[in-house]
């Protein structure tokens, strides 16, 4: 992609988006609802127009090719496999246009439902599979003909958590193994951070970073990027007087005493959340999602003084959000509000 | 219960009355007396030479219309739902034959088929062809009516097929473009077989509106006979004539059931058709 606009009339929807995707890589592409990530899936797919820009695959430019012959598979949200036609023959489909002889287009449907362990489900209609069988469908027929990129938009958030886990992880499996160059939509920033090679986050039609997972994680270019890849969010304090902001991680908080804490707070709330404990702490100036350690003594009302594990704090220009390389001193600091 | 009752009087009762009468041999019709019933009537209908050509247009009505008026219905609705901008100004005229009176068209069509002065015959006289009596020749009626019905029925199918086509979710011819199905392949393997549905409907609407072809002839031939030498007779038509002008009662009704029971047959065959396909 290089440059890649989509407008709506007036308001434009993904501005000026470039970025390359190398073969065989999964890309997912995160962000929130509306922020322009199922737009540029469409766009590439050629279903939606460019309004500038140009989307190129192995440097061809394909603005002008139609999505018919594009080569590209796509997996929908749901409800996508034709109603009227058996699992097979949805498989098939692709193949079938592309005037495949029978016999091959026989051997590669009973692979690819093999692959998929919906070997069974061959003669049934979409609507006797359930959610995930109906995916694994969908998956089958975007993979047929081999496309040279697999999108994909939100897969499986229809699913319920252990399914969508299951498919999940299956689909990483055959994604590496077979080396499709894929694109993923999704707004769940686990499955992008755990299923990708290379995460795209974006908002509001921009892309705000675009690097492997653990770049995003632990080195965000910028605030947004920082609150939208992790969960719980990313905790903020601003300082006092100087335009910075400082970022730090609910898991990458100590308890401190005295001097040595860099804010105080009380501990508002106390969320058991199996192995882990979160916090929320009211301090002056901001209220914290940190996760306790085992040894912490906590209780409800308690007051507690917390700083950030050496090595983990984030700093970011208060007026652009933008990450910055070298920060302050913590030990000088006063933080707005306290 | 009451909509039995509705049914029972508005429905059976007649439909019964009228096969009552079309047994009557000898009878008084308005003094309500039956002297003899018998199965004359329909043994004098079939061999009627005028019944069975009414029949024989009506057939043929019924395998020209609708499967032309579908087709261009069909043609008509999927143009105007892929082109959403043009459709926009295009609509009223493809609705136009649905709100115009049959009276009203006729009698814009008996110019358009006038054999003098006529747009038919201007056309095909531009293209070198010889004029032809749209209305006023005998082999040429059968044709006139049929041109004159497929256009009339325009109206109401392509607002069907325009619902059943909006009916279908977008995500599916999405879908098949990412497989790699250009237009036709589309039409042909995804929107057609959603359509199903709406066609059985259309077709089975269409072939009861075709056997009942009565006042398009009526409109279209001035309704003094069916068109030049007869030759337009329809089912219906031969049934209103033996009625009103004939008086001819039971001869009438036990025509009007013989075209039922042949209807009925057709559009029981239809329906197996959609309950074997699953429709």
């Amino acid at each position: 992609m290089n440059g890649l606009s989509v407008a709506y009339g007036e308001k434009t929807a993904v501005a000026d988006l470039t970025a390359t995707i190398a073969s065989g890589e999964l890309v997912a592409l995160l962000g929130p609802s509306g922020c322009g990530k199922s737009t540029t899936l469409l766009a590439v797919a050629g279903l939606l127009n460019s309004s500038a820009g140009s989307v190129r695959f192995d440097g061809r430019i394909m603005n002008e090719i139609p999505t018919e012959q594009r080569d590209v598979g796509m997996v929908f949200q749901q409800y996508s496999l034709y109603p009227h036609m058996t699992v097979y023959d949805n498989i098939a489909f692709p193949l079938t246009m592309k005037k495949w002889p029978k016999s091959d287009i026989r051997r590669r449907v009973d692979e690819l439902a093999e692959l998929l362990r919906i070997g069974e489900l061959l003669a049934r209609r979409p609507d006797r599979l359930s959610g995930g069988q109906q995916q694994r469908a969908a998956i089958a027929r975007a993979l047929a003909k081999r496309p040279k990129l697999l999108l994909m938009d939100e897969p499986f958030s229809h699913l319920d958590s252990s399914l969508r886990l299951e498919l999940r992880e299956e689909f990483r499996f055959l994604q590496q193994r077979f080396g499709i160059t894929t694109l993923f939509v999704t707004h769940d920033q686990e499955e992008a951070l755990s299923l990708s090679d290379r995460i795209m986050v974006m908002e509001d039609g921009r892309m705000l970073q675009y690097d492997t997972p653990e770049q995003v994680y632990h080195r965000p270019s910028n605030r947004r990027a920082a609150e939208i890849a992790g969960h719980p969010p990313m905790n903020f304090l601003e300082v006092e007087g100087r335009p910075w902001t400082l970022g730090a991680r609910a898991e990458d908080w100590l308890l401190a005493d005295g001097d040595s804490a860099l804010i105080r707070g009380r501990i508002a709330a106390i969320e058991k959340m199996g192995k882990d404990t979160l916090l929320k702490v009211r301090a002056p100036s901001a209220l914290l999602r940190v996760y306790a350690s085992a040894e912490w003594p906590v209780a409800v009302g308690q007051e507690i003084g917390l700083r950030v594990r050496p090595g983990r704090a984030h700093w970011f220009d208060s007026r652009t959000g933008s990450r910055l390389e070298a920060g302050p001193e913590l030990s000088e600091l006063r933080w707005t509000g306290a | 219960m009451p909509a039995m009752m509705i049914v029972a009087v508005f429905g059976l009762y007649p439909v019964i009355q009228a096969f009552d009468l079309s047994l009557h041999v000898r009878y008084d019709y308005y003094r309500n007396l039956v002297f003899e019933r018998g199965w004359d009537n329909f043994s004098f209908v079939f061999q009627d030479p005028e019944f069975r050509l009414a029949l024989r247009n009506t057939l043929l009505l019924i395998v020209s219309v609708v499967p032309a008026s579908m087709v261009a219905s069909l043609a008509i609705a999927y143009f105007l739902h892929t082109r959403r901008l043009l459709s926009r100004w295009l609509q009223p005229a493809f609705f136009l034959p649905l709100v115009a009176s049959v009276l009203a068209a006729a009698l814009a069509w008996r110019w358009l088929f006038h054999t003098e002065y006529g747009l038919a015959n201007a056309t095909f006289a531009g293209l070198g062809l010889p004029a032809v009596g749209w209305l006023t020749s005998p082999e040429w009626a059968m044709p006139s009516l049929v041109l004159f019905s497929v256009w009339h029925s325009l109206g109401y199918n392509v607002l069907l097929f325009l619902v059943g086509l909006q009916a279908i979710p977008p995500q599916y011819d999405r879908a098949a473009r990412i497989d790699g199905a250009s237009r036709w392949p589309r039409f042909r393997r995804i929107t057609l077989p959603m359509l199903r549905r709406v066609l059985y409907y259309v077709s089975i609407v269409s072939v009861v509106h075709a056997f009942m072809t009565f006042d398009e002839v009526f409109a279209l031939f001035g309704g003094e006979r069916a068109g030049p030498m007869d030759r337009a007779l329809t089912v219906v038509y031969y049934v209103f004539r033996k009625f009103y002008s004939e008086s001819e009662y039971g001869i009438a009704s036990a025509a009007a059931y013989a075209g039922f029971l042949l209807v009925f047959a057709l559009t029981l065959v239809q329906l197996k058709m959609s309950d074997r396909r699953g429709g």
